[in-house]
């Protein structure tokens, strides 16, 4: 009797201490997100695709975020480009062209500027809606987070997430196919000041063992808190995204 | 028949615009603010070259060249088309236009108003517009059953822009954070009579036109209908989902009556008013090396079959060898609409 009550105990004990730093995780998780941008708001970003040969191709995007799953963007440039948005609302995602006056959907996989980022790094959602976390280890100024995805339509199946301890501040994330292969790395890097509170690394730098000697990057120019409608995040609203700025 | 092996485009970007965008990044209008009055001109030049091989022996291509039989079956064409644009926005009123054009050479050219129209929303929810406008219903790549306001696509490139119709059309979106209904939207157009006499049309013979939208568990559905006293009345509904990280599906189904059917009978042509349904199912999947494949299969229910076809190409055949030149070149201008 009183094995069985100690083997219950153990057992009951070990789900607890699971769940207790499952939790711990995911709250560092949350806190990552929090850190990264206001709840809702209004950004200019550079995207840079840069090849082996040294040749760069640079988009600038307008972006409006609101709450934990709509986000929105539209090129500026180049010229050629410029007028096309997309969408994403949760796992969905949409790309409009002026001339074809359709907005058609997306995968998170696919690329549409090319380069290492696909659609699901640029159009990133806060880590926490799509993937639950766990602390794989913890050193002097860093944890280490695993995170798994919590359906089969987010872009990666895992991944690896360097978080400073002591600012919950982004370092490096490694994300991995459900086989287990490394896609690619982010490097978050160059904290900025982007005022109203908001402190967070300005550059994005992308690579890949799939895309050898090619390097992407994401520069946030511009973060403001913003209040927008939600009809701004549907696609009745995409041709129109550039009447927000 | 005619097929072309290749074709070359080059894009030029003319302009970027005029509007005040000196430095964006500086930019911080309020939503709440009024924002600032926006002229954009922009275009582009394509310059088409097209090797086309054809089937000299084929009916339709002695219809297409007749009467210049003479020409050989490899041909060429080189075409300039500029498109240039002008949009100008306020905080509540827009006004957009495409205009395009193609030059085949200095005394053979034309001018196209691919879209013109003016937009009034006063909010978020809802949009007025008025003027001719290229809207894009349905969810297939090349067609699309349920396209009853689209203009004809161009073969070559389906996703190229076409002369839009003219239309009133009102819309209406509304989100929503709970329930299984994410997204709702309203579409509601009139479309002008098709048949006209000295610029005007029956009253009653005004056309119209609604579509919904649904966002649903991840999923775009539309319902659609429409309605006309002359041309087919048509119902039908769409809908395209994601079902993996790289893969979409998405298909179309349209019920219509009193489409115009044209047939070849004994040896004249007839229109027959019939009913039926179109469908087109879908799918996009990218592959591990970041290639997206298209595949779609479509039924047209208004479409001719193998045995009209070959009466078709029959009739072509003997008007050719025996028709007047007027009554050739007739069938020729018209050719286009009866293979639709």
């Amino acid at each position: 009797m009183i094995k069985i009550f100690l083997v219950n105990t153990i057992f009951l004990g070990a789900i607890l201490t699971n769940a207790y730093a499952s939790e711990v995780a995911n709250n560092i998780l949350k806190s990552v997100d929090k850190n990264l941008a206001p709840e809702s708001y209004e950004a200019y970003r550079k995207l840079i695709n840069e090849e082996p040969d040294g040749k760069k191709k640079e988009f600038l995007f307008y972006t409006i975020k609101k709450g934990k799953d709509k986000i929105a963007m539209l090129y500026l440039e180049p010229a050629i480009e410029k007028g096309r948005a997309t969408l994403r609302l949760g796992d969905n995602m949409w790309l409009f062209i002026p001339n074809v006056n359709r907005p058609v959907r997306i995968t998170s996989l696919q690329s549409i500027v090319g380069g290492v980022f696909n659609n699901a790094d640029i159009m990133t959602l806060e880590y926490a809606v799509e993937y639950n976390a766990e602390i794989e280890s913890s050193s002097g100024t860093e944890n280490i987070l695993n995170l798994k995805a919590k359906s089969s339509t987010v872009a990666y199946d895992k991944l690896k997430m360097w978080v400073t301890k002591d600012t919950n501040l982004l370092r490096k994330v490694e994300c991995y196919g459900a086989s287990g292969v490394l896609i690619k790395t982010l490097e978050f890097k160059e904290d900025k000041n982007f005022g109203n509170g908001l402190v967070r690394p300005s550059k994005i730098e992308t690579y890949s063992p799939l895309f050898k000697g090619y390097r992407s990057y994401i520069i946030y120019q511009k973060i403001k808190p913003k209040k927008i409608p939600d009809e701004a995040f549907t696609l009745q609203y995409m041709g129109k995204l550039g009447d927000l700025r | 028949m005619r097929k072309e092996l290749f074709f070359i485009l080059i894009f030029l970007t003319l302009g970027e615009g005029v509007k005040a965008e000196e430095n964006i990044l500086e930019k911080t209008s309020e939503l709440t603010e009024e924002a600032p009055k926006k002229l954009e001109i922009s275009g582009n030049l394509d310059v088409k070259y097209i090797g086309a091989k054809s089937r000299k022996s084929s009916p339709l291509y002695g219809l297409m060249f007749y009467p210049q039989n003479n020409l050989s079956s490899s041909l060429s064409q080189t075409r300039l088309e500029p498109y240039l644009n002008f949009d100008y926005t306020t905080k509540d009123i827009a006004f957009h236009s495409k205009n395009h054009g193609i030059i085949y050479g200095e005394t053979d050219s034309t001018f196209d108003i691919l879209e013109l129209y003016g937009e009034f929303s006063p909010n978020s929810n809802f949009v007025l517009s008025a003027g001719k406008r290229a809207l894009n219903w349905g969810k297939g790549y090349i067609f699309n059953p349920v396209g009853y306001v689209n203009p004809v696509k161009d073969p070559e490139n389906p996703e190229l822009i076409q002369i839009g119709k003219t239309a009133l059309m009102g819309e209406y979106t509304k989100t929503f954070s709970s329930g299984l209904v994410q997204v709702f939207s309203l579409s509601m157009m009139s479309l002008p009579p098709t048949n006209k006499a000295n610029h005007y049309g029956e009253l009653k013979e005004t056309n119209f036109a609604i579509k919904s939208y649904f966002l649903v568990d991840d999923t775009d559905i539309d319902f659609m209908a429409y309605s006309s006293t002359k041309d087919a009345r048509q119902y039908g509904m769409d809908f395209s989902r994601n079902i993996v990280a790289n893969l979409e599906v998405h298909g179309e189904f349209s019920f219509f009556e009193n489409a115009s059917k044209y047939s070849i009978k004994a040896t004249t042509p007839e229109i027959n008013k019939i009913k039926g349904n179109s469908f087109l199912i879908g799918g996009r999947y990218l592959n591990p090396s970041n290639t997206t494949i298209i595949g779609e299969f479509y039924h047209n229910g208004m479409g001719l079959s193998k045995a009209d076809f070959q009466n078709y190409l029959n009739y072509i055949k003997n008007l050719i060898s025996s028709g007047t030149n007027q009554a050739i070149q007739q069938e020729s201008a018209t050719s286009k609409m009866k293979l639709k």
